[in-house]
This record gives structure tokens, C-alpha cells and sequence, in this order.
């Protein structure tokens, strides 16, 4: 009680809040460059070491000064100039030391030794600071234990501050660290300034406190100002570099959520929509629906107009989602050409689906950059919240199920998500599975459908047809097995398979029949096809006159070149090469002049309809004409009535082949079928 | 991407002309459009035509090639109508619509018989020959420019 009664005793009570009041605002500022001083590296960092030293001591300086304004001195007080100003020096210099050595290191060395630094540098600045005070007529005794107690209390309070600091992120000026700032200077002055007793002499008249010599005052108050000047100017240093930290982090936090070439929120940001709408889903019901867009084309546009083209169309592509999209909607970039839009408050799938067909119409557009014209288009996928899912994952994977089928469907195609999808997609994942294994095991049957001549019904020829059962469903159908072996990558080895086999087996028929393959346009392609198809010839010693390969027009429509190089290999070959499903494509007369196509065979569609529909007799009727004026054969497919079968004999196509004449067989009726055909002719 | 357009033949022309069709949702007339747009497209250099025929909008702009990308850019962003096709683009030496920032034809009520059956025809044309189309459009406004200048004669 001694200790606080002395204290409010000598010292007047306002100018020592005042310097409580510098003391707070100078740790804190300090505080906040020191922290900023350890995030910098290299020069950087000496510079915000500097300019803390610079505040912090100043603080010390000011907070020791203004109390000493405040002490009530029983004897006329004035200073020594030198003295005072050395002082200053040793506070500014001590905490530069001080605050620079903090930073060197997280580790406790670094902190202690700062602190201990630090605690010396406040008490040298006092004890020098209070001998620079001349007390007139009076005698001042020290107190060498408090004297000692006080530096003890400065230094560990010191040593405290800066070991918090240095655990802290630097994100905000640590208040604990400031506290003991404050708590190390003014333990330090109040203790050091309790150790002093000032001793009048005899005779000595005892006055309030009074300073005399203006010099002494004058100097005072202009270092006074100063130190509050420099305060200021840390604060104000600090707070706008707070500030252009915090616009250069919102700056990193938009580069991080939104696409640097769009300016679309990006994936990241998409997630985090999301997840808050699922949420609100899963809470409240509110709905809302999620919109999977995929660029159809995008890859060949990329590719063959180069990368500045492509990029420029995403950016074209982003702008016209958000004029597709309604005001509001959230419409992100989640992949290179995958983009997503959120509709809030949709429920249902013709809301959804109308925002679709916009997306799809405004896609399907042409793109006009520079001087050249891109033309892509979209799919989209649609699930609903809460009807799908609430949960995120769940509504993107359902999403991207709908997408995957309408893409199936063909381009710019939406489709809103539902169970029987999954079912659908499963029933494909596991055909896949069983398909390549199939491919691996050559499990693959060939059943062929008899070729004959119209005008002696002598059978020439059979069609080999791929069949595939795989145990756990049954017969799949060659319109889905096939389009699934393409798109797999496993055509080529299947096509093989089915030619090696189908070789084999027509080597036990009689010479004069012909067998006909089919290839896909995929196999066209291929650059291996001529050597595999010379070495089944060769494996399997079927006379190359006796094989047909059949091609469809979409094989030529693509790289026409390469295809024509390929069939004139194979016809080198000694094989043959037909167009299948002749008038169903673009039936261009100009294939027939440029490729080594030795027959036609009309598609089975115009056949059905022959007889009684007179635009399809018509294109018979064309087709047989050209193929005669052309010396090409011509083979009829799916006869399947008389009329049909009299109809096309009177048109002039040399080969027939239909349910009429007979549906596919197996290996053993074919060969039956020969055999029989050879006792016929033999009798 | 496609090779249905070929801008090749006449690199560096300063001009180009962009001619499409689409077919209307809102009622929009061509009047309100043309005048919507005509600032910008003096601005920009943009001058041409629109027709309305019934739902079907028939439109071409020319000016500078990077002012007619901007243009039709955003007739592309514009979902008051659909089906928009690109019926031609060619690079031009000189313009077939210079007098017209955005000349409209098509709604006004006063029109003749045979403005109508000029209407028809050019948009059965575009199908099948858009060059020849921009031609006849351009004849179409000679035409009701004659045809004004008549009124308003008969009017003094």
C-alpha cells in the first residue's frame, strides 16, 4: 500500500493517464511493425525493424517523460540536455537491437535474448534518462534493491511479451503482447521510480514541483512532440500497409475462387456455392437445380484453329451462359470446357429445362473471331434439389449421369436426371466390363446370311455377322455392341477376330462361294487394317478373290485421303471392297468415282419399301441404272417378300439377300447349306 | 468449326458483311430493333438492313470486320429470337448498304401488295442463295425509297 500511496502522492494523476494512455498507443503500434517485421524477408525486413525500433523506443521514451511531467518533485527541478537526448538514443537504438534480434528466430534464444534486450534498453533509457534531472537543493538517495527489482520486473516482462509474440500468426496485433509491453515500461519506471528519494538539503525552501530553466522545458516538450509525431506516423504507416495487405488478400482470395481467363467463379468457388445451397436444401427444402454444361466440338476447334481461338471462345462462351443464365443465377467454369450453372428456387425440370434449351440455343451459335467461324454447340445435365439429392456430390454425379446419356443422344441434347438412368448406365458399365473381356477371349460367334444370284438363285456368297452373347445377359443386339466397341477402342481387335474366324470357316466351303466382312469406319482408320486383313489371308489360306470388305459411306467422309489409301492397299491386296447401306448416308456419286469400290448393296430400308412406295422404287431403280452404267454389282439387302424379291430382279441387281432367301445361320447349317447347294447342282 | 465460310479469298478487304436469319419469339418489331440499335451501329460503323417477313427476321450488317465480330457477337447473346442461322460472310471492298446505319422493313402496316410479295420472295431466296438475296434486299430499299419520295411529291 506504501508503494501506490507514494504513487498517487507524488505524481499528478492526468499527465501520468496521458502517458499511460502513449504508452498503450505506442506498444500497440510497435507490437503491430514488429509483427509485420517477422513476415518480411531480407531488406524488407530491416527496414519494418527499423521503423518499429524507431516507435517503440520513442514510446518509452515519451511514456517516461510525460511522467516525469507528472512526478511532483519537492525541490525545483531542470535538465541536463545531453543527458536527456542520450537517453532517446539509447531507446531507440536498444529496441531496433532488440525487436531486430526477435526476428532472427521463433525459437527461445531469440525471444529471451530480445526481451532481455529490450528490458535492459528500458532500463538504461530510465536511469540514464533520470540522471539527467537535477534536482536543486536536494540530495537523491537509491534504493539499490528496487533499483534491481525493477530492471528483474522489466526484462521478464519484456522477455514474456516477445515470446507470445513470436508464437503468434501475425494476422492481428496480439492485445497479450501489448499488455505486457505496457506492463514491462511502466513496472519499470513506476519500481525505478519508487527506489529514488529525493532528500531536500537544509535549508532548501520545499515547493510544489517546479521546473526551472525554459531551455530545459523547451526541449522537453519539442522531444515530447516528436515522439508523438512518430507514433503517429507508425500507426499510420502500419494501418495502410494493414490495409493494402487486406486488398491484396481479397485480391488472392478472387484469383483463387475465380477463373483467370474467364472471370467465371471457378471450380473451387462452384464447390463452395454448392455445398451453402445443399445445405439450405437439406435444412429449410429450399430448391434448387443444378445445370452441367458440356462443349460439344470445343476439342476441334481448339486443335485445328489454334489455343488463342479456343480461349477467346471460352471467354464468348462464358458471357453467353450469364445471358442465358437468369439475373442471379450462379454460373461457374468447373473444367476446361465443362461449365455449371445453379438456379435458385427451381423446382422443377421445365424450369430447369427452359434455362437449358436457352444454353443450348445460345451455344449452338455461330462464334465469329477474327475472320473465322467456330461453330460448337452443348449438352447439358440437369439434377434437382432437394428432389435428387441434398447432398453435393450426389447432385453432381446424378448431373453428370444425365449429361453422359443426352450427350449419347446426340449434340445439343438436355436431359434431367431420374433412376431408370442409373440402371441404364449400370447395365453399359457392365456390358464394357464384359465386352473387353470378350475382346481379350475372342468370345465372339459369326453367323452368316446367305448371298444369291437373282436370276439362277445359285447361292454365291454369305455376309459374316458378328454375334455376342455374354453369359449374364444374353444376346446383346450388333447395334449396341458395336457403337460400344468404337467408342472403346476395341473395334480393331473384334473386327479381327470375327475376319480371322469367318476366313477360317469359309476356307470348308465350296470355291465359288464368297464371303463378305464388315469394317468399320473406325477400322478404316486404323493404319494396322491392311497388314492384319494380309495376314489372316495368309494364316488362314483364303484365296483373297473369294473376300469382300464391306465399308459404309461414314468411312470416307473423314480423312477422305487416308481412307483412300487404305482400300487401294487392300485392294492390292487381290480383296474387294463394297459400300454397305448404300442411299442411307450421302450416297455422293463422287465415292463411287474416287474409291476402288467393286459393288453396291442397296440399304434393306429402300428395299421394304420398293414395290409400293414410288420415291423408294425410284432411288432403286436410280441405283441399279448407275451401278450398270459404273460396272459395279449390285447386292439387294432385306428382301423380304416376293413382290420385293421380282421387283429388284427386274431392276437388275445381280445379288439378293434377305429373310426371304434365308436368315443368318450358324457355321454348321451354312456349311449344311453348301453341301445341299452342291448336291443340286451336281444332280 | 467449319469450312462453309471461306474468308481467304480476299485478305486484308477492309470491309466485311454478315448476313443471317432467325425467327422471332417476342413480338419485336424490326422497327424497334433497327432504332434500339442505330447509335451504336453509327458509332461503330455498322450499316445494313433488317427485314421482318412474318416471324422471320432477315438481317445484314457490314462495316469493319472487328466492329462486325462486336455486333454480331451480340445479336448471338440476344435470346429474343431463335433459330439464328449464318446464311453468308464475305469480305467486301465497298458497301451495298452504305446510306443506312439500320434500314427496317417489315411491320409498318402500310405496306403495299407488292412490298409483301418482295418480302416473300427474298425470304424464300436466302435459302437458297444468299448473295443474291443481299442483292435483292438492297433493291427492296431503292425501291421503298422511290416509293416515299413519290408520296411525298404527290403530297407538295
Amino acid at each position: 500500500m506504501h508503494f501506490f500511496n507514494h504513487l498517487l502522492h507524488d505524481h499528478d494523476l492526468a499527465l501520468i493517464l496521458l502517458a499511460a494512455a502513449i504508452c498503450a498507443a505506442g506498444c500497440y503500434v510497435g507490437v503491430g511493425l514488429s509483427q509485420r517485421a517477422a513476415s518480411e524477408r531480407g531488406t524488407a525486413r530491416w527496414h519494418w525493424c527499423f521503423l518499429t525500433g524507431i516507435v517503440a523506443g520513442c514510446t518509452i521514451w515519451a511514456t517516461h517523460f510525460i511522467a516525469m511531467f507528472g512526478y511532483r518533485s519537492p525541490v525545483p527541478v531542470s535538465l541536463d540536455g545531453v543527458l536527456t537526448l542520450l537517453s532517446a538514443h539509447i531507446a531507440v537504438v536498444g529496441s531496433c537491437a532488440a525487436v531486430a534480434v526477435a526476428t532472427l528466430s521463433r525459437r527461445l534464444w531469440a525471444s529471451a535474448t530480445s526481451g532481455l534486450l529490450f528490458g535492459l534498453t528500458i532500463a538504461a533509457m530510465h536511469y540514464t534518462g533520470m540522471s539527467g534531472y537535477v534536482f536543486a537543493g536536494a540530495e537523491v538517495r537509491w534504493d539499490y534493491g528496487l533499483v534491481v527489482v525493477s530492471i528483474a520486473l522489466g526484462t521478464a516482462l519484456a522477455a514474456a511479451a516477445n515470446f507470445r509474440l513470436s508464437g503468434s500468426d501475425g494476422t492481428k496485433v496480439d492485445i497479450g503482447s501489448v499488455a505486457l509491453w505496457v506492463a514491462a515500461i511502466v513496472a519499470l519506471h513506476f519500481t525505478g521510480m519508487a527506489s529514488m528519494t529525493i532528500a531536500p538539503l537544509a535549508g532548501t525552501v520545499v515547493t510544489d514541483a517546479t521546473y526551472s530553466g525554459v531551455g530545459g522545458n523547451a526541449l522537453a516538450g519539442a522531444i515530447a512532440t516528436i515522439s508523438l509525431m512518430i507514433v503517429g506516423l507508425g500507426l499510420t504507416t502500419s494501418q495502410t500497409d494493414r490495409r493494402q495487405q487486406l486488398r491484396s488478400r481479397l485480391r488472392l482470395q478472387h484469383q483463387a475462387m475465380h477463373d483467370a481467363l474467364t472471370g467465371l467463379p471457378n471450380r473451387r468457388a462452384f464447390g463452395r456455392a454448392l455445398a451453402k445451397r445443399s445445405a439450405a436444401a437439406e435444412a429449410t427444402g429450399a430448391a434448387f437445380a443444378l445445370l452441367v454444361v458440356d462443349l460439344d466440338n470445343f476439342k476441334p476447334v481448339n486443335d485445328g484453329m489454334g489455343h488463342a481461338t479456343g480461349d477467346e471462345v471460352l471467354k464468348r462462351v462464358a458471357h453467353r451462359l450469364e445471358c442465358a443464365a437468369r439475373p442471379g443465377d450462379f454460373v461457374a467454369r468447373v473444367g476446361g470446357d465443362e461449365f455449371a450453372i445453379l438456379l435458385d428456387g427451381v423446382r422443377d425440370s421445365s424450369a430447369a429445362g427452359s434455362v437449358a434449351d436457352r444454353v443450348i440455343e445460345i451455344l449452338g451459335r455461330p462464334f465469329l473471331i477474327g475472320e473465322q467461324i467456330a461453330e460448337i454447340g452443348a449438352c447439358v445435365g440437369i439434377s434437382l434439389a432437394p428432389h435428387h439429392a441434398t447432398n453435393p456430390s450426389r447432385l453432381v454425379n446424378h448431373a453428370d449421369h444425365a449429361l453422359y446419356s443426352s450427350k449419347r443422344r446426340g449434340k445439343g441434347r438436355w436431359q434431367v436426371f431420374d433412376d431408370t438412368l442409373l440402371e441404364a448406365i449400370e447395365r453399359r458399365r457392365v456390358l464394357e466390363a464384359a465386352l473387353r473381356r470378350a475382346a481379350v477371349r475372342e468370345d465372339f460367334d459369326v453367323v452368316y446370311q446367305p448371298i444369291v444370284d437373282s436370276s439362277t438363285d445359285e447361292l454365291v456368297g454369305a455376309e459374316a455377322l458378328a454375334r455376342w452373347s455374354p453369359a449374364t445377359h444374353g444376346a446383346v443386339p450388333p447395334a449396341e455392341f458395336i457403337p460400344m466397341a468404337e467408342e472403346l477402342g476395341l473395334i480393331g481387335r473384334i473386327g479381327m477376330t470375327v475376319l480371322r474366324k469367318a476366313c477360317r470357316e469359309a476356307m470348308s466351303w465350296p470355291d465359288s462361294i464368297k464371303l463378305s466382312v464388315n469394317l468399320s469406319p473406325v477400322q478404316i482408320l486404323d493404319p494396322r487394317l491392311v497388314s492384319g486383313v494380309a495376314a489372316v489371308l495368309h494364316e488362314t489360306g483364303l484365296p483373297p478373290q473369294r473376300l469382300e470388305l464391306e465399308i459404309t459411306e461414314t468411312a470416307l467422309l473423314g480423312d477422305d485421303e487416308l481412307a483412300l489409301r487404305t482400300l487401294n492397299r487392300l485392294v492390292a491386296l487381290g480383296v474387294n471392297v463394297s459400300l454397305d447401306d448404300f442411299g442411307t448416308g450421302y450416297s455422293s456419286l463422287s465415292y463411287l468415282h474416287r474409291f476402288p469400290i467393286s459393288r453396291i448393296k442397296i440399304d434393306g430400308s429402300f428395299v421394304n419399301q420398293a414395290p409400293v412406295d414410288a420415291n423408294s422404287a425410284s432411288i432403286v431403280r436410280a441405283i441399279a441404272e448407275l451401278g450398270k452404267s459404273m460396272d459395279l454389282q449390285i447386292t439387294a439387302e432385306g428382301i423380304e417378300t416376293a413382290a420385293q424379291r421380282e421387283f429388284i430382279t427386274s431392276h437388275g441387281c445381280q445379288n439378293l439377300q434377305g429373310f426371304l432367301i434365308s436368315r443368318p445361320l450358324s457355321e454348321a447349317e451354312f456349311s449344311d447349306l453348301c453341301r445341299a447347294a452342291g448336291q443340286e447342282r451336281a444332280a | 468449326m467449319t469450312e462453309r465460310f471461306d474468308l481467304t479469298d480476299q485478305p486484308g478487304a477492309p470491309l466485311l458483311r454478315l448476313f443471317y436469319t432467325s425467327s422471332a419469339i417476342a413480338r419485336l418489331g424490326a422497327r424497334e430493333l433497327a432504332l434500339a440499335c442505330e447509335k451504336r451501329n453509327r458509332e461503330a460503323g455498322i450499316t445494313g438492313v433488317l427485314l421482318r417477313v412474318d416471324a422471320t427476321y432477315l438481317q445484314v450488317i457490314e462495316g469493319a470486320p472487328k466492329a462486325v465480330a462486336e455486333t454480331f457477337e451480340r445479336i448471338c447473346c440476344d435470346l429474343r429470337h431463335r433459330n439464328l442461322a449464318l446464311l453468308e460472310i464475305e469480305p467486301a471492298d465497298e458497301r451495298i448498304f452504305g446510306d443506312w446505319s439500320m434500314a427496317h422493313v417489315g411491320d409498318s402496316e402500310s405496306l403495299t401488295i407488292a412490298l409483301r410479295d418482295d418480302l416473300e420472295d427474298i425470304r424464300l431466296l436466302a435459302g437458297v442463295n444468299a448473295h443474291n438475296t443481299v442483292l435483292r434486299m438492297r433493291q427492296l430499299l431503292d425501291a421503298v425509297r422511290a416509293r416515299d419520295l413519290e408520296v411525298r411529291n404527290c403530297a407538295a
